[in-house]
């Protein structure tokens, strides 16, 4: 009986053990993935990580401007220029962001829904914008092809300016079309889904990246820049194309900077030419009550920010203390103020202006004068320091007695911890009379041979797995005496 | 099942009382030749008359024999007996590796073999040897045992992990499982170290949540005290049978059975001292402060940061990196019972493990308990179950970056680390909201890990003819873990002492639950046949089946919103995760033998798998093997009194190895951070998985020569090896602009050749002193021959990035890679002229390159120990001496040391000093440079230098010291209750030799669950023991 009992038993298991067999195999589908993607589940991703770009970017190019400068470590090296090549960008830019971009552009065609696809392109030009002015040439025409291109090769800056202007250009059509079922609302981070927002940031940028060819021919650059704004740019500074972050998703600011500072982890913060323009050192008169809400400088009597390069003797710090790195502080990508320097900068030079020039509009005057006001109300400048500001001599200079160096100096201080910044540095060459201060950083890479730093070489990551990357970095020509990282970009020439 | 197992169990315990007690027997005991230890387990069988039974904890038996008859006495790793009774009472000592050949060893699913017949090396560590250490888990007990077999240990606290490499690394991925398979009862068991995600979503934690908590492996769970002997299966052609799991070598655990007689007990208890072994060195001149000075902040505060102040006066100067370790202390008691008659036999065991570590508050508390009854149905069908269950709880302290050990290696002297705690409860430390107090840290910011596992198994054994034999296995292993890490928010509203650990995020709570489960079973048959006069054959043929879950649930809790209460319900920011992770493999196999005149062996496998992770029309895929025992001495009759034996091996085998559940897809993740507010955010994967995944393969071939000499006195055993690992699963990094990070596809091969040497040796045989010594040594050398054809190197996990570890085409695994001092053309330590911008000088400094270089490799160059035994009378003196040459060591420890002025090297400081080299136009440096903290901080010269940081952890340590006392059977005869007792002392680990700085250089960061080599630094350091310990038979 009992034998019975185990005989058969056992034949029922091994039973079990053949029919379950397939049963036990087909089990490799992961329950925890998502299998579909979708617009809302894109937009957001993207928008965020655009923002994010720009934080990850302005940490080194905005020392390469000296707006900041940096403490030990690796972001000495930088600020030293020390084999420059910024690979958190590139890896922010391309692993996190275009290909989701491109991803929801396809998706956006296919599903018909013109906005996701007008704000995909808007996002993939500003974001090919942020990595071609850091790295020149990069990777678009051949890139996110997947296993069918693992070398994507890298397509020449000029290119990427052409695409980047016909990417801006069809995304004003698509999102002036009716919007279909497919609507972006909350999933719109920036502008709730509001097309003609994203029309006017489509506007801004074109003169953006219009601008940027000034070496090539200032006047026509500028002329393009304003009949582009002309379309339609921002009014006000509701317009900002910007991420308001929160308690639970912390601007990247403050968690990767500030933090820091209460746990003794000191990166970077202020550059002393930064700080020194706004407190009365390099214009003398000029107290900036935007100082404060920038940099915190503790119990210390004055605002000191680090010589360039030293990585000492500075006394501030970025904190949540200041505007720009609470936890739920914005990171503004493109704002008004910009687009009212812009126009200012591009009367300017419209009317004949030249580094050396004085004076100019009306027109260019009201651009520059709104756009120091709009930028001080945005951060939180009271009504009466603001006045009091715009009313200075050395501030209210009169449209007759208007310099590049007025317009440059107030579009550094109000595109504070954007990457446009250093753009604009380069296109004017470092020029220290325009952007007073500005020098070669202490202890800098001597093999620099006491040439500014022009441009980030390819990351050494991209260099090992993509071979386009080696070619185009030996294409690259270093200046005589200096290094590559020295080289003019294809719209810095 | 559970049902089930529980409802047999009951049924034997009964079954247990029920029998009877046998008549008319001859006694007798088996014993060690060498030492007089008892062996139990041993089978005796009487030759006449064909029963069998099996000695008791004691060595003790009993059979029916008469006068004349001859009793057959075998056990594993021991030279079988064949005695003739000539009294009631017969007396055996069985040798071990005397006359070999006879001597049987387990083999993949348990099988009993001789060891002649095998062509392939295996080891043997009997119960006795891998427990003299008394270590708690018993992956420790195998360090410097078994040659070819490296452990790497992640650190001294209780429950650490240890991770199992057996001839080389033969997975390139990062993420590849490069450990043996662990069988315990001829079923799989979890091994598995899960790092788990224990990281909160801001702030500055450490990276890896691996070097964190020194994730413990499963292993631990086993209590050594149940294990009989463990073998050791090396290479493919030991492990074909296993397939892709046995990829790596198997460990085959055999657990200790229940023998016939009366109720045996033997107790067990031993107690541990736990020290650190050593310690690094630390300046004694200088006190905190900067530049020479004692530092203040703009509001005048003091900032204490750094240890480069002004020379110590009469300010009192801690030793902290010394005074900040507890003594540990460990307890272990087990009770193994053994019961049976010649139907039923039984063993049972209980045993608790306490052990206090040497960081305040970390502790593990293991009790396991385990039932083995085995039930001979009728003379054909024979049931075994064995059921264990294991409780623990272990508490760790935050390690890694920012955890107690990186919080000690920047503790300035001057203040007493032990000084931990304000009067209203908030953390007392030097250098507030910059450094933590590690005894706070370790007290309030732990992880306490809860493991409940069961591990059960049925068995069948039907012999169906005397030719046939049935073999069924049905087996289950569960364990569910809770894990809850706690980083302490503000004590109170306005605290101004917030934890490092916290900062960003307020403090936080993770709580992880972890339930896996493997279920298992075993079939095969196997057909012996005498197929001639000479010839003898064996055919097995098997199935197997096993099904793998694990459920894996995280809920994060950020910022902490009640004082002085961290629970997840007082929590303003939740995270949650989850992931179901499955697993199947079905497996056919089949095992031929052949034996010419029981001399020459040719034994041929194939096994075909079938696994769940690969794409379907590639997931069935076979391999084959063969090996041959050629024993010369037997065959040709060679016997002089020079050679006893000799044995030639050789086996050719191919192994598979299958890829990670979900390497396919596409899948889209939820974005990093996300929701963003409430808004969910979706994206790509970065990750993109071959859609034809292949199984990789490893072709081994091995080559052995055994012999004995000198009367069996003397015995070597050499194994070559080489083994190529083709078609790598491997996540290939590719260029970002090509849409993705990681192309999981079949590349690269990596070759690993070896040796291996043991020898073993009777120095003194006299009927008073019997004095044996063993030698193991063993060496690996790997190269990776291809990646792919666009892919030049792979990066592991890189730590800071002053040195990483990278596997690059014609290199190693293992390599490292960091950055060396420039040099001229001539070798010269190259001078540049550079500003010091303190004083304004222009100093002499010698820069590291910006390149990286290869700089070391972190696995050793070859491993050797030596261990011996020295049994005087009753007394047995035993020691196991180990060497490893070679393995680099980048200790983190040290850069923080010298960084922050702590390090004895930077006591040599505020002196100028010229540099021995050349100025880049070849003149002979001339500049001096001051010993600062710019020097010792800088990470482009003193602190970032491969030379500097990059250091040499060969050693030689005396891993054991045991004195063991056997007290004689006269004085115990007199107890009436006592049948043995012996006791020992032992002390482990407790004399090092080494040109490494810092502590004990065993243990790394990534100990366990990771590929990565060549980090320390931020885990608690390695210990000596000192142990005493008690073994009563009863």
């Amino acid at each position: 009986m009992k034998k019975i009992f185990i005989k058969h038993s056992f034949f029922l298991l091994l039973l079990l053990n053949i029919v379950s067999c397939k049963k036990i195999l087909d089990v490799n589908q992961n329950p925890n993935k998502a299998t579909d993607i979708t617009l809302p589940g894109l937009l957001p991703a993207v928008i965020e990580a655009t923002s994010n770009n720009h934080y990850t970017t302005a940490n080194s190019t905005c020392i390469f401007a000296q707006q900041l400068a940096a403490y030990s470590g690796g972001p000495l090296s930088i600020d030293r220029n020390n084999n420059v090549r910024l690979s958190t960008p590139f890896t922010t830019i391309y692993s996190n962001t275009l290909n989701n971009v491109m991803a929801m552009i396809n998706l956006a065609k296919e599903k018909q829904a013109p906005h996701y696809e007008g704000m995909g392109k808007i996002l993939l030009a500003l974001n090919l914008g942020l990595a071609t002015d850091v790295f020149g040439n990069i990777p678009y025409s051949e890139a996110f092809k997947g296993t069918a291109n693992l070398s994507p090769k890298y397509d020449k800056q000029e290119d990427i300016y052409t695409a980047i202007q016909t990417l801006l250009s069809e995304a004003i059509t698509l999102l002036g079309q009716p919007v279909g079922v497919n609507k972006p609302t909350t999933d719109d981070l920036s502008y709730a889904g509001n097309a003609s927002r994203w029309i006017k940031l489509a506007n801004v940028l074109k003169a953006r990246y219009a601008l940027h060819l000034t070496k090539s021919g200032a006047v026509a650059a500028a002329n393009q820049a304003l009949t582009f704004l002309a379309a339609g740019g921002f009014t006000s500074n509701a317009d900002d194309f910007q991420l308001n972050y929160n308690s639970r998703n912390l601007n990247p600011w403050h968690r990767n900077i500030a933090i820091g500072t209460t746990t003794g982890n000191f990166t970077i913060t202020h550059s002393r030419k930064f700080l020194d323009g706004m407190n009365g050192i390099t214009y003398p008169g000029i107290i900036d009550p935007r100082l404060p809400l920038i940099a915190d400088k503790g119990t210390a009597a004055t605002f000191n920010g680090i010589v360039n390069g030293t990585g000492v003797n500075g006394n501030t710090n970025i904190t949540a203390n200041t505007f720009f790195a609470k936890d739920i502080s914005p990171i503004i990508m493109v704002s008004y103020a910009e687009q009212k320097l812009i126009e200012a900068e591009a009367n300017f030079l419209v009317n004949a202006g030249t580094t050396t020039s004085t004076g100019s509009t009306a027109a260019c005057y009201a651009a520059y004068r709104v756009a120091i006001g709009t930028n001080m109300d945005k951060i939180g400048v009271t009504t009466i320091n603001r006045d009091a500001y715009l009313a200075l001599p050395l501030v209210d200079v009169t449209a007759a007695g208007i310099k590049l160096e007025h317009i440059m100096r107030e579009k550094f201080i109000a595109l504070y911890l954007n990457p446009e910044v250093w753009t604009d540095v380069r296109r004017y060459d470092y020029n220290n009379t325009i952007f007073r201060g500005i020098a070669i950083p202490t202890s800098q890479d001597p093999l620099m041979g006491a040439q500014f730093i022009r441009r980030s070489l390819y990351p050494l990551d991209e260099i090992a797995k993509n071979p386009n990357a080696t070619i185009e970095e030996s294409a690259i020509v270093a200046p005589t005496g200096s290094l590559k990282l020295a080289a003019k970009l294809w719209w810095d020439q | 099942m559970k049902k089930k197992l529980l409802f047999s169990l009951l049924y034997f315990t009964l079954s247990l009382f029920a029998t009877r007690a046998q008549v008319a027997t001859v006694s007798g005991k088996v014993v060690s030749e060498a030492d007089n230890y008892a062996l139990s387990g041993a089978t005796i069988e009487n030759k006449s008359s064909g029963a069998k039974t099996t000695s008791k904890a004691d060595g003790t038996f009993a059979i029916e024999a008469t006068k004349g008859q001859t009793l057959a006495v075998s056990f594993v790793g021991y030279t079988s007996q064949n005695v003739i009774v000539s009294g009631s009472y017969v007396s055996v000592a069985l040798a071990l590796f005397e006359k070999t050949g006879e001597e049987v060893v387990v083999t993949a699913f348990g099988v009993k073999k001789q060891k002649k017949s095998l062509g392939f090396a295996t080891q043997e560590i009997q119960a006795k040897d891998l427990t003299r250490e008394r270590s708690t888990s018993f992956v420790n007990g195998l360090q410097g045992k078994v040659a070819g077999l490296v452990i790497n240990q992640s650190g001294g606290t209780p429950g650490a992990g240890a991770s199992i490499i057996l001839r080389g690394i033969k997975s390139l991925d990062p993420g590849s499982n490069n450990q043996p398979l662990i069988i315990l009862d001829g079923l799989p068991i979890s091994n598995s170290s899960n790092a788990g995600s224990v990281l909160p979503s801001a702030g500055s934690n450490s990276i890896g949540s691996n070097e964190q908590f020194s994730t413990t492996n499963r292993g631990l769970d086993i209590n050594p005290d149940d294990i009989e002997s463990i073998s050791v299966l090396k290479g493919a052609g030991a492990t074909a049978l296993y397939g892709l799991e046995g990829a790596n070598g198997v460990i085959v655990i055999t657990t200790k059975k229940g023998v016939a007689g009366k109720l045996s007990l033997n107790l067990t208890a031993s107690y541990a001292f736990d020290d650190v072994t050593k310690y690094p060195e630390i300046q004694k001149l200088y006190r905190e402060g900067f530049n020479g000075r004692v530092r203040f902040n703009a509001d005048g505060s003091p900032n204490r940061f750094q240890t480069y102040g002004p020379p110590v006066t009469d300010e009192v100067f801690y030793n902290n990196q010394n005074d900040f370790f507890d003594l540990g202390f460990r307890a272990n008691h087990s009770l193994g019972l053994s019961a049976g008659n010649d139907k039923t036999t039984f063993y049972g065991s209980i045993s608790s493990t306490n052990h206090k570590g040497i960081i305040p508050g970390s502790k593990l508390d293991r009790y396991t308990f385990r039932i083995n009854p085995t039930i001979k149905i009728n003379d054909k069908i024979t049931l075994t179950t064995a059921s264990t269950f294991i409780t623990s709880e272990t508490v760790k302290p935050s390690s890694g970056d920012k955890g107690v050990i990186s919080a000690l290696s920047f503790y300035t002297p001057t203040f007493n680390v032990n000084d931990y705690l304000n009067a209203d409860g908030s953390m007392k430390v030097f250098s507030p909201g910059i450094i933590d107090n590690p005894r706070y840290v370790g007290i309030y910011s732990t992880m306490r890990e809860k493991v409940f596992r069961a591990i059960g198994n049925i068995s069948f054994n039907y012999k169906i003819a005397p030719w046939i034999m049935l073999d069924y296995k049905l087996g289950g292993d569960y364990y569910g873990e809770n894990r809850t890490r706690i980083v302490p928010g503000p004590r109170y509203l306005g605290d101004p002492t917030i934890l490092d650990l916290a900062a960003g995020t307020g403090g936080f709570i993770n709580l992880e639950r972890i339930n896996f489960k493997d279920v298992n079973s075993n079939l095969f048959i196997t057909l012996t046949k005498k197929l001639s006069k000479d010839f003898d054959g064996s055919l097995m043929l098997g199935n197997s089946v096993q099904s793998t879950t694990t459920d894996y649930t995280l809920n994060r809790g950020e910022r902490f919103s009640a004082p002085n209460i961290y629970d997840i319900a007082y929590t303003t920011n939740l995270y949650a995760n989850a992931q179901l992770t499955r697993k199947g493999l079905v497996a056919a196999f089949a095992d031929a033998k052949i034996g010419y005149k029981n001399a020459l062996f040719l034994n041929i496998t194939g096994r075909n798998d079938w696994t769940s992770t690969l794409p379907k029309n590639n997931r069935s895929y076979f391999y084959p093997g063969a090996s041959l025992s050629y024993v010369f001495t037997e065959l040709h009759n060679i016997t002089n009194k020079w050679l006893s034996y000799g044995k030639l091996r050789l086996s050719a085998s191919q192994v598979g190895k299958d890829a990670a559940p979900y390497r396919n897809g596409p899948y889209y993740n939820s974005a990093n951070g996300f929701p963003f507010g409430n808004i969910p955010g979706i994206v790509l994967s970065r990750e993109y998985n071959d859609p034809n995944l292949k199984p990789e393969r490893t072709n081994s071939y091995e080559g052995g020569l055994e012999v004995k000499l000198l009367n069996n006195r003397l015995g070597f055993d050499v194994s070559i090896y080489s083994q190529t690992s083709k078609e790598q699963i491997i996540g290939v990094p590719v260029s970002a602009p090509s849409g993705f990070d990681l192309y999981t596809t079949n590349a690269g091969s990596i070759r690993n050749d070896g040796i291996e040497l043991l020898m073993n040796g009777i120095i003194v045989k006299s009927n008073k002193i019997k004095w044996n010594a063993t030698l193991n040594w063993s060496k690996n050398k790997s190269e990776v021959l291809q990646i792919r054809d666009d892919i030049k190197e792979i990066v592991f996990s890189s730590s800071d990035g002053r040195i990483i570890n990278k596997l690059v085409v014609g290199g190693s695994a293992g390599d490292l890679y960091g950055r060396k001092y420039q040099r001229n053309a001539g070798g010269q330590l190259l001078i540049t002229p550079v500003t010091n911008s303190v004083t304004g000088k222009v100093e002499g400094l010698p820069i590291a390159e910006a390149a990286f270089t290869k700089v070391g490799n972190a696995l050793p160059d070859w491993i050797g120990s030596i261990g011996t035994d020295v049994t005087w009378k009753n007394i047995t003196l035993s020691g196991l001496l180990e060497y490893k040459k070679g393995g680099d060591l980048y200790d983190v420890g040290l850069r923080n040391r010298i960084r922050n002025g702590t390090d004895k090297t930077t006591e040599n400081r505020y002196q100028s000093v010229i540099f021995n080299g050349a100025l880049a136009n070849g003149t002979p440096n001339t500049l001096p440079v001051y010993l600062d903290e710019i020097f010792y901080r800088s990470e482009n010269n003193y602190n970032g230098a491969a030379e500097v940081l990059l250091q040499d952890a060969s050693w030689l340590r005396l891993r054991n010291v045991t004195l063991s006392y056997n007290l004689t059977s006269k004085l115990l005869s007199k107890t009436k209750i006592i049948k043995g007792a012996s006791i020992s002392a032992s002390a482990n680990n407790f004399i090092l030799w080494t040109p490494y700085k810092g502590f004990d250089p065993e243990s790394t960061s990534y100990g366990s669950g990771s590929n990565a080599f060549g980090f320390t630094g931020f885990n608690v350091p390695g210990t000596s023991n000192y142990v005493f310990s008690l073994n009563i038979n009863l």
